[in-house]
C-alpha cells in the first residue's frame, strides 16, 4: 500500500477486499508511517464529508459504513463543532460573523440567525429583485445574471423588498442542523441563502430547495461571486414565504444539471 | 467491552509479552505502546467501539496465550489474528458485508451522547477548559474555507517548527482530549439528571 491516500480511503470506507485489508493492516502494524498516512486520509475524508465534497456514492458509503460506529459519529461531530467554533471564535473575518455591506442603492445586513438581535433595516441589493407571486405552489424567481443585468429590476418608485441574508453552514451531519437554524425576521420578503463553495465550482447556475419529505419548495438561479473575504459564494434569493419552519435540503447544480453540492437548512419558528 | 475473567492480565503474562517485544526494557515499553496503538487504530477503523477496550482485551488474550505456552513466531501477526477474531466475535458476522445489505443506520450521534443542547454546552465548556495554546492551535487548524485550509495548515506547521504530519497528530491528540471531556461531561450531566 505504501501510504497511498486513495487506498487508505477505500480501506476506511470498507471498499477493500479481505486480502487487501489484511495487507494494509500488516503494513500499518509494522510501519508507523503507514498508520499516520491512514489517519491523515481519515481526517481528509471527514472534512470532505463536512464540506459536502463527497460524491453521491462515496457520501452514501461514508454515512452507512464509517458513521455506523458511535465513536466515528462523535469524531465527525467534534470536527464539525471545531470548524464552527473556528469560524465564530477565530481571528480571521468570516462570512459567519456579522458584517455590513454597503451597496449602491441600499444595505444588506448579513449574519447568522443567532445574531438576529441586531437591527435589520430595509435593504435593496443593486441588480437583484424578486417578487412574490400569489397563488402558485412552486415558482422560479426571475433570472438574474451574474453580470448584473436584470430585466425585472424594480422601478425606483417601488418599495424595496426587505432582504435577509443567511450563511448556510457547511456542516452536513444531520442531527446538528438545529444549532445553525434560520429564523426569518418579520417583514422579510427575500431570504438570501449564501453558501461557501470551492472556487472550482463557479459553474454552478441553479439551485433547488426541497423539504426533507421530498416536497419541492423552490428552484431558481444561483449567483456566484468571487473575491469576497469568504472566498467563492453562491447566493440563492428565495421568497421568505416559501421557507416555513421545517428542514430542507438545498441542491446546487451546474448548467448541465450536474449536482455540485447539497446542504441542509433548518428553519425555525420565530 | 469488559475484560474477560479467564483472559485477565497477570504480572507474569505481561512480563512474557514485554520480554518477547524486546530484550531491552525501555525499547520493549516503546514497542508495547506501538503495538497497543496499532490495535486501537485497527478496532477504530473497523468500527469496533470502544477501540481502546478492544485493544486491551486483545493484549489480555495475547498474554494468556504466551503464558499457556502457545508457540508464537511473529508476535505482531499473532496479535493481529487475535484482534480479527475478537472483531468477528463482536460483530457476530463477517468483517465485510456488501454495502447494499448494510442497514440504513442513523448518522446522528446516538442517545448515549445526550441531547443536542447538552452536547453543545459540554463542547463549549470543554473547549474553554483546554490549555490556551492547545485551544488556539486547534481552532487555527480548522480555520478557513476548504481552499484556504492547506495553506493555513502549512503556515501553522512552519510557525510551530513542525512538518504537516506531526502537526496533524498534535491536533488529533487535542481533539481526542476534547472528545473524552465531552463524553465525560455528558455522562456526568446524565448522572445528575
Amino acid at each position: 500500500m505504501s501510504a497511498d491516500p486513495q487506498t487508505a480511503r477505500r480501506y476506511l470506507l470498507r471498499e477493500t477486499s479481505e486480502e487487501e485489508s489484511l495487507e494494509i493492516e500488516r503494513e500499518y502494524f509494522a510501519d508507523q508511517r503507514v498508520q499516520e498516512a491512514i489517519a491523515t486520509a481519515e481526517d481528509t475524508l471527514i472534512e470532505d464529508y463536512l464540506d459536502g465534497a463527497l460524491a453521491g456514492d462515496e457520501r452514501t458509503r461514508f454515512e452507512r459504513t464509517y458513521l455506523a460506529s458511535a465513536g466515528h459519529r462523535r469524531r465527525v461531530d467534534t470536527i464539525r463543532r471545531l470548524q464552527q467554533a473556528a469560524s465564530t471564535r477565530g481571528t480571521a473575518p468570516s462570512v459567519d460573523q456579522v458584517a455590513i455591506k454597503e451597496r449602491r442603492s441600499g444595505r444588506i445586513t448579513s449574519g447568522r440567525a443567532l445574531a438576529l438581535a441586531l437591527a435589520a433595516t430595509v435593504v435593496l441589493a443593486a441588480g437583484v429583485a424578486t417578487w412574490m407571486r400569489s397563488g402558485s405552489h412552486r415558482e422560479s424567481t426571475p433570472p438574474v445574471s451574474s453580470a448584473g443585468h436584470d430585466a425585472s429590476a424594480p422601478r425606483a418608485t417601488e418599495a424595496a423588498p426587505r432582504v435577509f441574508a443567511f450563511t448556510v453552514p457547511r456542516m452536513t451531519l444531520r442531527g446538528a442542523a438545529d444549532e445553525a437554524a434560520l429564523v426569518i425576521p418579520p417583514d422579510t420578503a427575500i431570504v438570501r441563502l449564501e453558501i461557501g463553495i470551492d472556487a472550482a465550482a463557479r459553474d454552478i447556475t441553479r439551485g433547488a430547495i426541497r423539504s426533507v419529505e421530498g416536497n419541492d419548495v423552490w428552484d431558481g438561479p444561483v449567483r456566484v461571486t468571487t473575491g469576497a473575504p469568504a472566498g467563492t459564494v453562491a447566493s440563492l434569493d428565495v421568497p421568505a414565504a416559501r421557507l416555513r419552519p421545517d428542514d430542507y435540503i438545498i441542491t446546487v447544480t451546474t448548467a448541465e444539471r450536474v449536482e455540485a453540492g447539497r446542504y441542509a437548512l433548518h428553519v425555525r419558528a420565530r | 467491552m469488559s475484560r474477560v475473567g479467564t483472559d485477565a492480565l497477570t504480572p507474569a503474562s505481561f512480563g512474557l509479552l514485554i520480554e518477547r517485544l524486546d530484550a531491552d526494557p525501555d525499547r520493549a515499553a516503546e514497542e508495547y505502546e506501538r503495538l497497543r496503538r496499532s490495535l486501537v487504530r485497527f478496532f477504530d477503523w473497523r468500527g469496533a467501539w470502544p477501540a481502546d477496550e478492544c485493544a486491551d482485551a486483545t493484549i489480555d488474550r495475547l498474554c494468556r496465550r504466551l503464558e499457556d505456552g502457545t508457540a508464537v513466531d511473529d508476535l505482531r501477526a499473532f496479535a493481529r489474528g487475535i484482534a480479527r477474531m475478537l472483531l468477528h466475535e463482536r460483530q457476530r458476522g463477517p468483517a465485510f458485508s456488501p454495502i447494499d445489505e448494510a442497514k440504513a443506520l442513523p448518522i446522528e450521534p446516538g442517545p448515549e451522547d445526550g441531547p443536542a443542547e447538552q452536547r453543545h454546552a459540554c463542547f463549549d465548556r470543554c473547549l474553554d477548559a483546554l490549555p490556551a495554546d492547545s485551544r488556539a492551535l486547534v481552532l487555527d487548524y480548522y480555520q478557513g474555507d476548504r481552499s484556504d485550509k492547506i495553506a493555513n495548515r502549512r503556515r501553522l506547521a512552519a510557525a510551530a517548527g513542525l512538518s504537516d504530519n506531526p502537526l496533524r497528530s498534535r491536533v488529533q491528540r487535542i481533539r481526542d482530549r476534547l472528545e473524552r471531556c465531552v463524553r465525560d461531561c455528558v455522562a456526568s450531566a446524565d448522572g445528575e439528571a
